[in-house]
Parts: structure tokens; sequence; C-alpha cells
């Protein structure tokens, strides 16, 4: 599904030059629960973000379902990534105007669902994420492991093919995060395609494989 | 997501965003409406751009002069002579804020005016009742107003009304027409008399060709004519019926020409001056308020830039984010405009005052509700596309990564701009201001700080006498005289020959008659011979200027003026002068009567329009108020008014400009200030672990002082001298329009330019005080 080909990001700035990526190349298979672990630093959260069209590589390839997307421009990127990835962070990024029920239903309003079918399809994973019944509140009126929840729930509710998860545990403790993990276990189960940065072992026990990032570059493949 | 929600988002200032623009947008649309009001008149009607005010132009001694007055029979000599006007008219003013009595003894004031028939022939303002041709045809007839009409009663037809002049002028009102509106040149038009009825009040010159030029003469041309078309009939015209040869030999040549009445106005370069000025104000001021507000977006951008970017990530598109942002920009806009609409309806009394129209007008007269619009309209695409264009090309990565970015260019740009604009309407407010005080306070060549004067217009010629030698009795009073002219007015004028000579030598301002004591008790220094007495013939004399005399002294060869006769058109035979005065100022700095000046002895009292009173004290005016009152208990309007408040009054314009101009200046400092208040709490925000940083190295609360003022200054220095110069450069422009002008010391700017640097400085400080004095440690444990 996913397959990147000697990846380089250099970002620069008017004196300094720091080199993120330095000629990642891999392979993410459809279905695959992938995680990206490293020390701070090593371009974990760069990498997603090129894994999720949210920028550019420098230079090499990215292939996504075998289209070449590395250098497209942003309102390009955009229509691709319309529908087909969702995202989970860590610090949650829900909108804290829009109460839960709002914050879920935010990509099916970009890809012109029916209003009638989004508020069907929003029930439906806010049910399936043991969340309906905070439907109506905001962000702040929840605890950190129900906003991760509705944060997956956003990010589930167009079905997508792939999530793209950063540190989706960082902010919550082992009980909160644990039912996360198992909640993108399960999704993972169902056939979504997953790949989570996480600096944490155990969350990385979830995942089929690990890759491990150091100084940029991509260090042997560890099959579990 | 609904938009409304938007309203209170934390971090973005909504709400102060739109009291800025409410406030920016209410004063912004009541100044383009007034230079859109001054730039809508005289084009009501279909055959408006047809209409042509009648001038004369005068050569005398190779200097070119035109009057927009002429002589009565020019008007309808032209119809006569030209098939291509279509329609001619004349009127002349005799009576401005008189009180019109009725029978039943009630008095409203009004403007009284002789008008032919053929007024609505040129202005076909519509006439509610009766016949207009009729009306005016016939002497004693008049007809009023639609407002006039509903003061007077419901059925005013056939009513008797007075002018209570010298005995009284009975008039029968025959008709009433809609009001005429007030940007138009004719706006004074209340009372209109006919014609026919003048030769009882004063002398009749309807038919005269030369001399006694007080009509306002208009034509209507045909379609296609152009006044050039005119000139062989204007030539022919002349040519029959002026006296050529002594007009000739008087050294004189007399011409007509027309303009259009739609340029009267508008071409004035005192209104085009004015317009430019408050159109320049308007658009400072709006631009105050849009630049805030993109100040307040660009201060918030790290908190709106995460929501965008999680917008972003799931699936909208650049158009999403500007139809977003230009929704919330639009709701932003309507609120401001609600806003303003509440502002424009509280203040509605001092906005018309200050504007010299009403609100409606503002609102709608000429262009200025597209005028409005479109300003709207550019208002909204700022507001709405620059922060969606920010939006769009923040990175989304970045966006996440707590987005930071300072944007300081764009805030000291915005800033920058405010801080100019506040300089330069504070500079151009104490300019204005000075040239205020100078106008009110200025020496017109005599004291008037202790004069009182009493207009005359409402009291018989028994009344007014019993005036003057009451008054004179009273402790308090000085001294008391009596004059035809109003020194602030502008003066009628006259022509001086010399005996035998048919040369016309000086067009002079006509002081007409004054009464006893009249140098002495207005305090005009006599410099040569002596003044009207009692005691000599004074009726054969004539007191001149010393510019006359100088004047004379050029043209004649005159050694001297005391001694030599002269003629006078408006009085018969030779007068000869007794005495020379130092020239007062007549009229006003804005509009002074620059000419030489003559006057005469009052010999019957009917031709006093005017009691002047000196006192010792001015506490004394109450008083003398009272006793006035007994000696006229019918007439309670007649009052002894000071001279300041008359002089004050001259300058209403002035006034209220710098009104204008102090209500610009403050909303644009309160913006401004409000945009640096946002923004030092924006950079406090953002630089607090710095701060706490530099703090633990070793800074004391005034390192962190200066660091931000050294910041603020690196902007706001240039910005008070553009704004400086912005202002020195539009002060200049403003003061042409005067003949003594306040002086433009580089003093005066500085200071303006220093004065708001210390506001700013004291903002900066006040703003970072907080965190400058708070213990560092804590903003380190929140990072």
């Amino acid at each position: 599904m996913i397959r990147l080909e000697n990846i380089q990001k250099v970002f620069r700035t008017e004196e300094v030059e720091t080199v993120a990526l330095g000629g990642v190349s891999l392979e993410v298979k459809k279905g695959e629960f992938v995680a990206i672990m490293g020390p701070s630093g090593c371009g974990k959260s760069t990498l997603l973000n090129i894994l999720g069209l949210l920028d550019n590589p420098t230079s090499g390839s990215y292939y996504l379902d075998g289209e070449e997307v590395g250098a497209l421009k942003e309102s390009q990127r955009t229509k691709v990534r319309k529908g087909q990835i969702g995202f989970v962070f860590q610090s949650f990024n829900l909108i804290d105007e829009l109460n839960v029920e709002e914050n879920v239903e935010l990509p099916l309003t970009y890809l012109g669902v029916p209003k009638k079918e989004r508020k069907q399809r929003v029930e439906e994973v806010l049910r399936r994420m043991a969340i309906s019944h905070r439907a109506h509140h905001f962000p702040q009126q929840l605890s950190g492991g129900q906003q991760q929840r509705v944060a997956i729930a956003r990010a589930v509710v167009m079905n997508p093919k792939l999530i793209l998860a950063d540190e989706p545990t960082g902010n919550l403790d082992s009980k909160n995060g644990l039912e996360v993990m198992q909640l993108l276990t399960q999704l993972n189960q169902e056939g979504t395609t997953v790949v989570m940065v996480t600096h944490s072992e155990r969350d990385a026990g979830y995942a089929q494989r690990i890759i491990n990032l150091l100084d940029g570059q991509v260090v042997p493949e560890v099959s579990l | 997501m609904n938009v409304f929600k938007s309203l209170n988002q934390r971090g973005q200032h909504n709400w102060i965003k739109i009291l800025c623009l409410a406030v920016g947008l209410a004063t912004g649309i009541v100044l383009i409406g007034k230079a859109g009001f001054e730039q809508s008149w005289d084009k009501d009607f279909d055959t408006s751009d047809r209409i042509y005010v009648l001038y004369e132009d005068i050569i005398r001694d190779g200097e070119y002069q035109h009057y927009s007055q002429t002589s009565g029979a020019i008007a309808h000599g032209l119809k006569r002579y030209c098939p291509q006007v279509e329609a001619a008219t004349r009127y002349t003013g005799f009576g401005w804020n008189l009180p019109l009595v009725t029978e039943d003894d009630r008095r409203v004031r009004t403007n009284f005016f002789f008008v032919d028939s053929c007024f609505f022939d040129v202005f076909p303002y519509r006439v509610l009742a009766g016949d207009a041709k009729k009306i005016l045809s016939q002497p004693n007839y008049c007809m009023i107003p639609q407002s006039l009409a509903e003061k007077l009663g419901d059925d005013v037809i056939g009513q008797k009304v007075y002018y209570n002049r010298h005995g009284g002028l009975e008039l029968t009102i025959g008709g009433v027409y809609e009001d005429i509106p007030l940007n138009t040149r004719l706006h004074d038009l209340e009372v209109l008399v006919a014609m026919s009825t003048l030769p009882q009040i004063t002398w009749d010159g309807r038919d005269n060709w030369v001399g006694n030029d007080r009509y306002f003469g208009y034509v209507r041309l045909a379609k296609g004519t152009t006044p050039d078309d005119l000139k062989p009939q204007i030539d022919k015209m002349k040519h029959d019926n002026l006296p050529e040869d002594v007009l000739k030999k008087a050294g004189v040549d007399l011409g007509y020409s027309l303009r259009p009445l739609a340029d009267y106005h508008t071409q004035d370069e005192a209104i085009q001056r004015m317009v430019w000025i408050v159109s320049l104000l308007a658009v400072i001021l709006i631009g105050c308020a849009v630049m805030n507000y993109l100040l307040l977006v660009v201060g918030g951008i790290s908190r709106r830039a995460r929501e965008m970017a999680v917008h972003r990530c799931y699936g909208a598109e650049a158009l999403n984010i500007y139809r977003r942002v230009l929704a919330e920009s639009a709701l932003h806009l309507l609120l401001s405009l609600a806003l303003a609409a509440v502002l424009l309806l509280v203040f509605r009394d001092t906005i018309e005052e200050l504007t010299g129209t009403t609100l409606p007008m503002i609102l709608t007269a000429g262009h200025n509700m597209w005028f409005i619009a479109i300003t709207c309209l550019v208002v909204l695409v700022i507001t709405g596309l620059v922060p969606g264009w920010v939006y769009t090309h923040i990175p989304v990565a970045a966006a996440f990564k707590n987005y930071s970015r300072s944007h300081r260019v764009w805030k000291m740009l915005l800033l920058g701009l405010q801080f100019a604009s506040a300089t330069f309407l504070f500079a151009l407010l104490m300019v204005v201001g000075r040239q205020y005080q100078l106008m009110v306070n200025d020496n017109p060549g005599y004291d008037y700080f202790t004069l009182g004067d009493i207009n005359t217009d409402e009291l018989s010629l028994q009344q007014t006498n019993l005036v003057v030698d009451e008054l004179k009795k009273l402790s308090s009073v000085k001294g008391v005289t009596t004059s035809y002219a109003y020194l602030p007015e502008m003066q009628s004028g006259d022509n001086i020959f010399l005996p035998d000579e048919d040369r016309e030598y000086l067009n002079v301002a006509d002081l007409f008659d004054v009464g006893d004591d009249y140098f002495k008790v207005m305090g005009i220094p006599v410099v040569e011979g002596r003044t009207f007495t009692e005691q000599t013939d004074s009726l054969n004399e004539v007191m001149v200027s010393r510019q006359f005399e100088e004047r004379m002294k050029e043209l004649a060869g005159w050694d001297q003026a005391v001694g030599k006769q002269i003629i006078c058109t408006s009085y018969a035979g030779v007068h000869t002068i007794v005495g020379v005065y130092e020239d007062p100022r007549l009229g006003s700095i804005t509009y002074p009567d620059t000419r030489p000046s003559v006057c005469f002895y009052e010999r019957t009292g009917k031709y006093t329009h005017h009691i002047t009173v000196r006192f010792h004290d001015m506490e004394a005016l109450d008083a003398a108020n009272k006793r006035l009152h007994e000696l006229v208990p019918e007439n309670p309007d007649v009052v002894i008014r000071p001279y300041t408040q008359l002089m004050t009054q001259l300058y209403t314009d002035a006034l209220r400009f710098r009104t204008t101009v102090m209500i610009g200046g403050v909303v644009a400092l309160i913006i401004a200030l409000i945009g640096l208040i946002g923004y030092m709490a924006g950079e406090m925000a953002r630089r607090q672990k710095e701060i706490a940083i530099r703090k633990v190295n070793g800074a004391h609360i005034i390192d962190v002082l200066q660091l931000f003022n050294r910041d603020i200054l690196r902007v706001a220095l240039p910005a008070v001298v553009i704004g400086a110069i912005g202002g020195w450069y539009v002060s200049r422009l403003w003061l042409e329009q005067f003949s003594e002008k306040a002086a433009l010391t580089p003093v005066l700017f500085v200071l303006c330019a220093l004065a708001v640097v210390v506001v700013i400085l004291t903002v900066v400080c006040a703003g970072c005080y907080r965190v400058a004095s708070s213990n560092p440690v804590d903003y380190l444990k929140n990072e």
C-alpha cells in the first residue's frame, strides 16, 4: 500500500540546514499494523507527516496504492488525503468550539456526504467507540481518554484505508492508553492499515512490525 | 461549522475586532457620506445638466473679477435674446432667519426671497398647492415650503403672514411647494415672495441693466446647446442695452457668462479640498479598523492555525478555508454594521450638527449608498481574504507543532500604519485647533470682547431710537452706536468716481450709514482727519479706510484723502472725505472682504440694522438684556448678543471640522492602542520564556521594558515621522482657505510625534510590566 524510496527531508533556515530524513525507504502492506519508533528528533513525526501527505519530501518517491504522491501540490495532496487517510494525534486536536458529534462529522462534511447519512454514520462510530453518551459534549468536558476516542472516531468515520497515529497514547494514563491501543488493533483487524509513531515499547507491541528510526535513517527491521 | 460559534472562540478577540470595525465603519461611513453629499449638489432634476448659473464678468484696470449675481434685467434679457434659452429666472434674498408672524401672532424664523414667476420653470420642484406662475406674479403673495406649512397649520392657503420689519410687510400665502433639499445652492430658499413685492421694501432694480447686481440668475438651455453658442446673442444684448460708452469711459468692461449649476458647489476649491480631506480621514479610519482586525487575526494565528490544520487534515481544501474565513468575516462585518448603525442613531444629532446635513442624506445622497456598499465590500474582501490566505499558507505539519511564527513583519507593518494614522490625525487636530483659536481670538481691527450687537430688523425706528437712548443711560454701558453694516459679514459693493470724471476708480465695500460715536464705540482708530459729528454738516461727508486712501494715491495721484471729494454710486451727490480710519477686517477669516471701505453718516435711522453696545464689562450683559426686554417687551427675540459668540458662530465650519478631526483622531488612536495592547499580549505570551531566561541570566525589569520599547520604537519612530509629515502636508492644504493662518512650526509636529510616542511607550511598558516583574520560574515551569 505504501512504498517509500530514498525519501529525504531537509529543513533549511537562513543559517542552518537540518536533515530530518536522510534517505528512508520502506514498505507497508495493506492491512498491516506498523509501529515507528526511535528517540526524539530522529524524524518519526516528519516521516508520519510525509506518509499522511501533510508534508512533501525534499527528494525521493512516495507511492500510495501504486500512485506517486510525493511531489503533489498541497491542493492535490488534499484530494488524495480526503477520505483515505485518518489521523490520530497525541494531543487529540479536537476543535474546541465543536461538540463531539460535530468533531466526528467533520471529515464527512468535506467529503460531501448528505446530512442524513452523516448523522447515521456518526452515531454508528460513536457507538462503536462507546462514546455516544457524550455526543453533545464539548472536548473540554471530556477526559483525555474520551477525547482520544473521539479523535479515533473522527479518523475512522469515513472508513479510511490508512490510519496514521502520532503517539496516540502519549497524553493518556495507562488505562486509557490501553483502551486506545485496543481500538486501533480492532480497526486493524477489520482491515485498516495502521501506521503508529510511538515511544512506548508496550504500544509498539500491538504492531505486527516495528520500524526503528535513528538520525533520519531506518535501522534494521525487526519482525515480530 | 456554524460561523456563529466562532464568535466566542478563545484567543481570537472577535468582539474587539467587531467593536473596532464598527467604530471605524461608523465614523468612516459618516465621512464618506459627507464627502458624497458635497459631491451630490445640484443634480436633482433630469434637466440639471442644462441649468446654468448666470455670472457677471468685470474687467476693471486689467483686473478680472466675476460674480454669480447680476443686475435685474440680465436673466430675462438672455431669454429674450437667445432662442436656445428655454427658461430663465432670477431671485434675490432680503432676509435670513427673520420672523414670519402669523395673524394670531405666532412667530417662525425663516428666510425670505423675492422670486420671479419663472422660478419653477427652471427648477421643477413639486408644487403641492396653488398655481406658482400666478402666485409669483402677484404683489404681496408668497409660496412657502411644505415643512413651514406644517408648522403654520393645516390650511395655510390664503393665510395672511407678516414680515415684521419697520412696520411690516403683509403677505398672503398662495401656494406650497415641496421642501428644497439640502444639497443644492438653493437650499436656503424658504418663503418665496413674488418679485413684484420688492419695491415695497427696497430700491427697485428689477429692470436694471447695470448696477444693483443683487440678483441670482439661472437659465435652462435647450438640449445640445453649450454656453459658447450664446456668445453672439449675449454680445448683441450687451450692445443693445448696456451703456457701453459710459462703461468704457469708466474703464470697465462688463460681460456675462454661464457656468453649470452642477459645478457651482462641487467644483468650488474649498469644497473640493474639504471633500479630499474628509475622504482621506474616512480611508484612514476605516483603514485603521481593518488593520486592527488583521493585527488581531495575526495575533491569534497560532491557535487558529491548528484548528485550520485539523480541517485541512480531514479534507478541507483551500476553497473551504477561504469560504469559512470569509463567512466569519461577513458575520463580523454584519455585526459591525449593525453596531455602527446603532452608533449612528445614538449620535445622530451630533453627526447632523457636525456634517451640516441629515443622516438620511449622508446615507443616500448622490451615489453614497454605492460608496458605502463598495467600502463594505472592500472591507469584507480584505478581512476575509487576507486571513484566508494566511491560514492556507501555513504548512499543516507546522501548524500542529505549536505554530509560533511571530509574523512580526506583518504585525509591525500593521502597527506602524496605525501609529502613522494616529500621528497624522493628531498633528492635523493640533493645527486645526490652533487655527480655530486664531480665528475666534484674532484681532479684526477692533476690540470686540466687550461689544454686544442688537439686530434691529424686528424693531421700528422709534423702538430703535428708544433702545439706543435708554441703553446709553446704563452705568455698565460705555457707549452705544448704530450702523447699517455688521462688520463680520461680506459687505455690499459700490463704485467710486471723482467729480467731473467718468472713470470708475474703485469698487469698495460700502458700510453705508453709521451713527454717532461709531468709531469710538467700535474701537476702530481714526488715523487722519476727524469722525462725523452732529455739529457739522455730516450728511455730505464720508469717511474712508486707509486702504482706500492708499489705492487713490496710486490711481488718482492723491497726496492725502482728507478734504478730497468723491461720488459713491449708492449716494446722490458729492461727498467730502473728512477722516480716514484703519481698515477693520470685513467678513471673516474664511471669507474676507478685502476691499477698501467707505461709510456715511446716519441721517434718518431708516437704514439702521444694528445697534452696537460697548460694555465696561461683559458681566453686565444679562442686566442690559433685561432692560432691553423691558423696553421692547413685544419683541422677545430681540437680544444683545455678545460679539464673542457671534465671532465663534462665524467659524462654525472650522469648529465642525475641528470636532470631526478630533473624533477621528481619538477613534484612530483608540483603535491603534487596542491593536498595540493585543500585539503586546501576543508578544508576552510568545516571549514569556525568553523573558524568564533573560531574567534568570541577570536582566532587570528595566532591561526587559527596554527590550520591548526598543522593538516598538523601531516601527513607531518612522511611523510617527511619516504621520507628522502627512499631517503637515494636509494641514497646509487645509489652511490655504484662510486669509490668516496658524503658523505651521516644525516644533508643533515634533511635539505631536513625541506625544504619540510617549502614549505608545506607556502602553508597551504597561503591557509587559507584569511579565517583566514576575518570578521567571513561573514561566519556565509553564513551559
